[in-house]
C-alpha cells in the first residue's frame, strides 16, 4: 500500500528512520493483540502510533476499580471491559488505522476458524497454551511478562529473514578490486604537482591507490594487517611541507580500505541449505508458509553467491565516503562508482532471473523478481555482506544448565532463574509468588531457587553467579504480578520495536529472551540467546 | 489493588509517601514529555510543573499521544496537563506555556523541586536547564532520543559530569563563498534559499550573507505579488546566473561546467500552483519548481508586507510551515538546476533545511520508563554521594544491535568545566542590600580581606572603592538570579547567584561545587578522557541532532 502524502507529514519523523518503504510495510501490517496486559497495551499503543494497518485486541477481562487508577488505557472510559476501553483510547491516538476489540477469551479465540488468518505478528502476555498454538499456526509472536520491577520479552516462531540489517559498515572503495575505468581515472591524477593548492585538490583515494599498487609491485601480493606500518610510511611519503589534510585523511583510511582481506569470505548465510538448494536447481520449491519477502531474500542470496564466486568480491554500492579535495574530481569518482554499481546490479538481477528460470519454483520467483524495483535491489546490495537470518528458540524457559556454563551477565542469569522458579512455584502452589503472604512466599520461592540452581551447577548453589540474592528474591515476591507503569513503558517500547523489525524486515531483532530488572538501584537488561 | 496499594507495596510505605510528597519539573511536553507525564500521573507523584513553548503540529501526532488532530495549534503544555489530570486527579499540575529561559524560572523556582527531568530536543535549552540545576543544586535527569537511539543521564551537581563538562564537537560549517557563488551540493543551495527567505521576508539583518541582493520591486506601494514573484525568478535564476557564468575569474571553479539560466523571457507568465498539491516525495521538474516558487512568494508576500510596500510583519522560517518550506525547496531546486546539481524532493529538502531529528514512539516509551524509574529512585533513596552508586549509571538505548540497553558508570564532574568547575552559592539579599554588606559577608565567609567582585563584565570592587560600598546591588544592575563573580587573593573564583527576598540581612548559602581549580590545570582537565558512547552499533548514518549548520567566513 502506498503512503499517502497527508500521512507522510504525520509519520515524517519516523519515515526518517525506516524510510518510505518501511512505512509502507507497516501500512499493510496486521497485528493481533491477545490479552490486555499493560505492557502489551503499551506495545499496541506504539504500533498504532507507528501507523500499522490494523490492530485487533482479543480479551474478555472486565474492568475492576483498581484498573481505573493504575491502567492508563482504562482511566475515564466508563466502560465495562478493558479491551473495549483500550480500543477507544487507541483510536483516539490514531484515528487513521483500523482498531477493533473482539470480546473473547484469547485461548478460545485462537483455535476458532480463520482467527489468525493474515496476522503478521501477535503480541501477548506470555502464556504456554497460547504461544504453542501460535507456533503451530505459523504466526510469529512476541510475548511479555512483568512482575513489578521485573519483566521479560520472548519472541517465537519461524526464522526471520532480515533484508536490511542496516548494520553500520564503512563504505568500501574496493580498491583491491579496482576495475579498468577506476584505475585509468586514478592513474590520470598526478600527485607531483607544483602548487600546494593543486596538491590539496587531490582526493585521498588517489594516494591510497598509489600506495596499494606500489606495495603490490614490491611484495607481489596484497597487504594484510601486519603491513599497516609499511603502508602508512608510504602514504606519509606524500606529505610535502606540512600535514596536508588529504594525505592525513588517506592515513585514517588504511585499515578500512586497504587491509581488509582481498577475497571476503562468504557471509555465513550463503552456505545456508536454502541457498544451496536454489543454486543446485534440484526442482526446489518454496513451501506455502514462505512469504514473498523470504523468496526475495533467498533468491538474492543465491544470486549473490553466484556473483561472489565469479567476481571474488561483494557488489559495489555506488556510495563513496566524503573526501577532501576537488569537487570536480569527487563528482567524477562518484559517477565511476555509480556506473560500476549499476552494472553489478544488472549482473545480480540477471542471476536472479536465471535462478527463476532454472529452479522448480520458477513462477513464484519470477513474480517476486519482476516486482523488485531498483530501489529495493540497491538496498539489498547495500546490505549484501550483512544478510541475516534470525531464529527464535521455542523453549519455555532458559535452561539453567546453559546459565551455569557462564557467558551470561550474572544479574540476567539470576532473573532467568527467578522466572523459572516462579513457574515451578506456581505449579506447586496454584498461585504466583507474592499473591498470598509475602514472608512465606519468600521462603517458598527461595527453596525452589536453591534447588534449581543446585540441579544446574551441582553442590554449593550459593557460590554460583546465577544465584539471586535474598533481596532480589524478596523484591520478586513483592512484585506479585503487578503491572508497574515504568516497567511496562520500557518493555512495551522494546516489544513494539521488535515487532517493527519483523514487519519491515529492517534492523536485526533478538532471537533469545530479553530480561529486564528495574532494580531500585539501576535498571539491568540483557538478552540470553 | 488501587494505585496507592500497588505502588506502596513496590516502593514501600515510606518510599511511596516520598513519591506522593515530591515535586518534579518536566521541561518539554513533546514525545518524551508525553510519555513522562503519563507515567508520572499513573505512578502518582505529588506535584508536577510542565513547561513547553511550542504549540502542537501535525508531525507530532505519530508519538505525542496525549495530543489529537483537533489539538493542532494549541499549546502543548496546556493540553498535556489536561490529559494527565484526567488520569490522576490527586496530583497537582502547573502548565507553563513559556520559554524555560524566562527570568521567572529562577534559582528559587528550581529549588522547590526534588528532581528536574529534561525532555528536550535541542542543545541550547539543555544547557540552560543544566546550569540552573547546578546553581540550585537540584538533580537533573536528561532523557533524550534520536531515532532508534536514546539515553538517560543523571546529573548530580558537582558529582557527576554535567551537560557541559565535555567539549562538544563543533557544528558543521559551510563556507560562505560556496553558498553565494559556487554551489556543488544540495546543502549549499538549501542554505542559500534559507538566507533568501530571511532576506526577502524576514527581519532586516545585515549579517545575512545575501544582504547585498537588491530587491527594489518588493518595496513599491501596491505592488502586485505575482509581478514581484516573476521579477524574483528572472533576477535570481536568469540574470544573476548569466552574470555569474560570464564572470571570467570564476570560469575554472564550476564543478559541473558553467551554470545555465532558467528558460524564461521577459514576458513569459508562470502559472502559480497550489502548494498543497505538490508532491512531498517526488522530485519536481524545473517548471513545477518555478510555479511553486511564484505561488509561495505571493502567499508569503501578502503575509509579510502591507500595501505601502513596508515589511510590517516579518516572517521567520519554520521547516514545518508548508509555504515557507515550499519557497525554500523550490528556490533551492531552481538554483540546483541552474548549477547542474540534481534537484531533490521537498521531503529531503526539509531534512536538510530543518536539521530534523528523527523520532519514534518506541524509543520515547523506553527512555521515559527508565527516566521515571530513575526519578522514583532518587526521590525514595535520596541524593547519591558516590559516582559508583548504580542509580547514576548512564543508560544508552539502541535498537540497532542485540543489546537494547547499556548501563555505563558516568564520569565525575570535570574540574576544568566552565559551568560546574568552580564553587557557587546562592546569595540571599534584599532590595536595600549594599555592595558593602556583600563585601563584609564575603570577607568573613572566605576569611580573606582581598576579594574582587565583578558582575556582567564590570569590576565592582577591588578593595579601595569606599564610595561604592553604599550603593545597593539593585543600583549596580544585579537582578534576581543574576550571577556575580568573586575572585579571592589566591585567584580562586566563585560564583554567587542573587536570590532576592523581602527582608533579612545579606546571607550566603554553603558554597557548593569544586574547590576552584588553579588556572594552569585547565588544559589537563580538558584533555581528561571522556567516556565514548558505547557500542559501534550506534554509529549508524542518521541526521545530526546538534542543531543548525553554521556558516564560516573563508
Ligand atoms: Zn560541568
Amino acid at each position: 500500500m502506498a503512503v499517502e502524502s497527508s500521512s507522510v507529514s504525520k509519520y515524517d519523523r519516523q519515515i526518517r528512520v525506516w524510510g518510505r518503504h518501511g512505512q509502507e510495510a507497516l501500512h499493510s501490517a496486521r497485528v493481533c493483540v491477545l490479552g490486555t496486559h499493560m505492557a502489551v497495551l503499551e506495545a499496541a499503543k506504539n504500533l498504532a502510533l507507528a501507523g500499522i494497518s490494523s490492530l485487533v485486541i482479543v480479551d474478555d477481562t472486565s474492568i475492576v476499580a483498581s484498573d481505573v487508577q493504575t491502567n492508563y488505557f482504562v482511566t475515564g472510559s466508563g466502560r465495562e471491559y478493558i479491551g473495549e476501553a483500550a480500543v477507544e483510547t487507541l483510536i483516539r491516538m490514531n484515528p487513521d488505522i483500523t482498531i477493533e476489540w473482539i470480546h473473547a477469551d484469547p485461548r478460545s479465540y485462537v483455535v476458532s476458524d480463520g482467527a489468525l488468518a493474515g496476522v503478521d505478528v501477535a503480541i501477548l502476555e506470555d502464556d504456554a497454551t497460547l504461544v504453542t498454538h501460535l507456533d503451530q499456526a505459523g504466526v510469529r509472536s512476541i510475548s511479555v511478562q512483568t512482575n513489578g520491577f521485573f519483566g521479560y520479552i520472548k519472541p517465537r516462531g519461524k526464522a526471520h529473514v532480515v533484508l536490511e540489517p542496516n548494520r553500520p559498515t564503512p563504505l568500501d572503495l574496493q580498491l583491491k578490486h579496482a576495475w579498468p575505468e577506476l584505475i585509468a581515472f586514478l592513474e590520470s591524477q598526478p600527485t607531483d604537482v607544483e602548487e600546494e593548492d593543486d596538491f590539496l585538490r587531490i582526493p585521498s583515494i588517489v594516494f591510497l591507490h598509489k600506495a596499494l599498487t606500489a606495495f603490490e609491485q614490491q611484495h607481489g601480493q596484497s597487504p594484510s594487517h601486519p603491513d599497516m606500518a609499511a603502508l602508512r610510511t608510504m602514504l606519509q611519503g606524500f606529505h610535502r611541507d606540512w600535514s596536508e589534510i588529504n594525505v592525513e585523511e588517506a592515513l585514517t583510511m588504511v585499515n578500512t580500505q586497504l587491509l581488509k582481506p582481498a577475497t571476503p569470505s562468504f557471509p555465513a548465510i550463503l552456505h545456508h541449505q536454502t541457498v544451496d538448494a536454489l543454486v543446485r536447481k534440484t526442482g526446489f520449491v518454496f513451501g506455502p508458509g514462505v512469504d514473498d519477502k523470504e523468496v526475495l531474500f533467498w533468491t538474492f542470496a543465491a544470486a549473490l553467491k553466484a556473483f561472489m564466486a565469479r567476481n571474488h568480491r561483494v557488489p559495489v554500492t555506488g556510495k563513496i565516503p566524503d573526501m577532501h579535495g576537488s569537487t570536480e574530481i569527487y563528482v567524477n569518482l562518484q559517477r565511476i562508482y555509480q556506473r560500476r554499481a549499476a552494472s553489478d546490479r544488472a549482473e545480480l538481477h540477471a542471476d536472479m532471473v536465471q535462478i527463476a528460470q532454472s529452479c522448480g519454483d520458477s513462477d513464484r520467483i519470477r513474480d517476486v523478481v519482476a516486482d523488485m524495483d531498483q530501489e529495493i535491489l540497491t538496498l539489498l546490495v547495500k546490505n549484501a555482506s550483512n544478510l541475516t537470518v534470525v531464529s527464535f528458540s521455542s523453549s519455555v524457559d532458559v535452561d539453567p544448565k546453559q546459565l551455569a556454563k557462564g557467558g551470561v551477565t550474572p544479574t540476567v542469569g539470576q532473573q532467568a532463574i527467578l522466572w523459572a522458579s516462579s513457574r515451578e512455584f506456581e505449579s506447586h502452589m496454584g498461585h504466583v509468588p507474592g499473591l498470598s503472604a509475602v514472608e512465606s512466599d519468600v521462603v517458598g520461592l527461595s527453596k525452589i531457587v536453591n534447588s534449581i540452581v543446585e540441579r544446574a551447577v551441582g553442590e554449593s548453589p550459593s557460590d554460583s553467579p546465577c544465584m539471586p540474592s535474598n533481596q532480589m528474591i524478596r523484591e520478586f515476591v513483592i512484585g506479585g504480578h503487578c503491572e508497574l507503569a515504568p516497567t511496562c513503558s520500557v518493555l512495551g517500547g522494546i516489544m513494539a520495536q521488535e515487532a517493527v523489525k519483523l514487519l519491515t524486515s529492517q534492523f536485526v531483532p533478538f532471537g533469545g529472551q530479553l530480561f529486564y530488572y528495574g532494580s531500585p538501584e539501576a535498571p539491568v537488561m540483557d538478552v540470553i540467546e | 489493588m488501587t494505585r496507592t496499594s500497588t505502588y506502596k507495596r513496590l516502593y514501600g510505605k515510606d518510599g511511596y509517601q516520598k513519591i506522593r510528597d515530591s515535586r518534579i519539573f518536566v521541561v518539554g511536553a513533546g514525545g518524551i514529555g508525553c510519555e513522562l507525564l503519563k507515567n508520572i500521573a499513573v505512578v502518582g507523584f505529588g506535584h508536577v510543573e510542565l513547561i513547553d513553548l511550542d504549540t502542537i503540529d501535525v508531525t507530532n501526532l505519530n508519538r505525542q499521544f496525549l495530543f489529537k488532530r483537533k489539538h493542532v495549534g494549541q499549546p502543548k503544555a496546556v493540553v498535556a496537563k489536561e490529559a494527565a489530570l484526567a488520569l490522576n486527579k490527586d496530583m497537582t499540575i502547573v502548565a507553563h506555556h513559556a520559554n524555560v529561559k524566562d527570568d521567572k524560572f529562577n534559582i528559587a523556582f528550581y529549588r522547590q523541586f526534588n528532581v528536574v527531568i529534561n525532555a528536550l530536543d535541542n542543545a541550547d535549552a539543555r544547557k540552560h536547564v543544566n546550569r540552573m540545576c547546578l546553581l540550585s543544586n537540584v538533580p537533573l535527569i536528561d532523557a533524550g532520543t534520536n531515532g532508534l537511539r536514546g539515553n538517560v543521564i543523571t546529573i548530580i551537581p558537582y558529582l557527576t559530569e554535567c551537560y557541559e563538562c565535555a567539549a562538544k564537537p563543533p557544528p558543521k560549517t559551510l563556507p560562505i563563498c560556496t553558498i553565494r557563488s559556487v554551489p556543488s551540493k544540495p546543502e549549499h543551495c538549501i542554505a542559500w534559499a534559507k538566507y533568501l527567505y530571511q532576506r526577502v521576508f524576514g527581519e532586516t539583518d545585515d549579517t545575512n550573507v545575501l544582504s547585498d541582493i537588491t530587491l527594489a520591486s518588493l518595496y513599491e506601494k501596491d505592488a502586485d505579488p505575482t509581478a514581484v514573484a516573476h521579477a524574483l525568478v528572472r533576477k535570481l535564476f536568469r540574470d544573476d546566473v548569466i552574470a555569474a557564468r560570464d564572470t571570467v575569474e570564476s570560469n575554472m571553479v564550476w564543478s559541473f561546467g558553467p551554470p545555465r539560466p532558467v528558460e524564461l523571457g521577459d514576458d513569459d507568465v508562470i502559472k502559480p500552483v497550489e502548494i498543497t498539491t505538490l508532491s512531498d516525495t517526488e522530485v519536481l521538474a524545473e517548471e513545477m519548481n518555478m510555479r511553486a516558487f511564484v505561488e509561495a512568494v505571493c502567499v508569503l508576500y501578502r503575509m509579510a508586507f502591507n500595501h505601502t510596500g513596508e515589511k510590517a510583519s516579518p516572517l521567520s522560517f519554520d521547516k514545518d510551515e508548508p509555504v515557507g518550506m515550499a519557497f525554500v525547496a523550490a528556490a533551492a531546486n531552481l538554483r540546483m538546476i541552474c548549477y547542474k546539481i540534481d534537484p531533490i524532493t521537498i521531503f529531503d529538502a526539509r531534512s536538510i533545511a530543518g536539521s530534523i531529528v528523527p523520532a519514534v514512539s518506541t524509543t520515547n516509551s523506553m527512555v521515559s520508563g527508565l527516566a521515571i524509574h530513575r526519578a522514583a529512585t532518587l526521590i525514595t533513596k535520596g541524593k547519591p554521594t558516590s559516582l559508583d552508586d548504580p542509580v547514576l549509571r548512564t543508560n544508552y538505548v539502541t535498537f540497532f544491535g542485540a543489546k537494547p540497553l547499556q548501563a555505563i558508570i558516568p564520569l565525575g564532574a570535570n574540574p576544568a568545566c566552565q559551568v560546574c568547575g568552580r564553587k557557587a552559592t546562592g546569595m540571599h539579599c534584599t532590595a536595600t542590600s549594599t555592595l558593602g554588606d556583600l563585601v563584609d559577608v564575603l570577607e568573613k565567609k572566605l576569611e580573606d580581606d582581598d576579594v574582587a567582585i565583578e558582575a556582567g563584565g564590570t569590576l565592582l570592587w577591588t578593595g579601595d572603592e569606599t564610595a561604592a560600598r553604599k550603593r545597593t546591588l539593585v543600583d549596580l544592575g544585579i537582578a534576581d538570579s543574576h550571577t556575580i563573580n568573586v575572585t579571592d587573593s589566591d585567584d580562586k573564583e566563585y560564583v554567587l547567584v542573587a536570590l532576592y527576598r523581602s527582608h533579612g540581612p545579606i546571607e550566603l548559602d554553603e558554597m557548593i561545587g569544586y574547590d576552584p581549580a588553579p588556572l594552569d590545570d585547565d588544559d589537563e582537565g580538558l584533555e581528561m578522557k571522556r567516556q565514548p558512547e558505547p557500542g559501534s552499533d550506534s554509529d549508524v548514518e542518521l541526521e545530526e541532532s546538534d542543531g543548525e549548520i553554521e556558516v564560516i567566513e573563508l
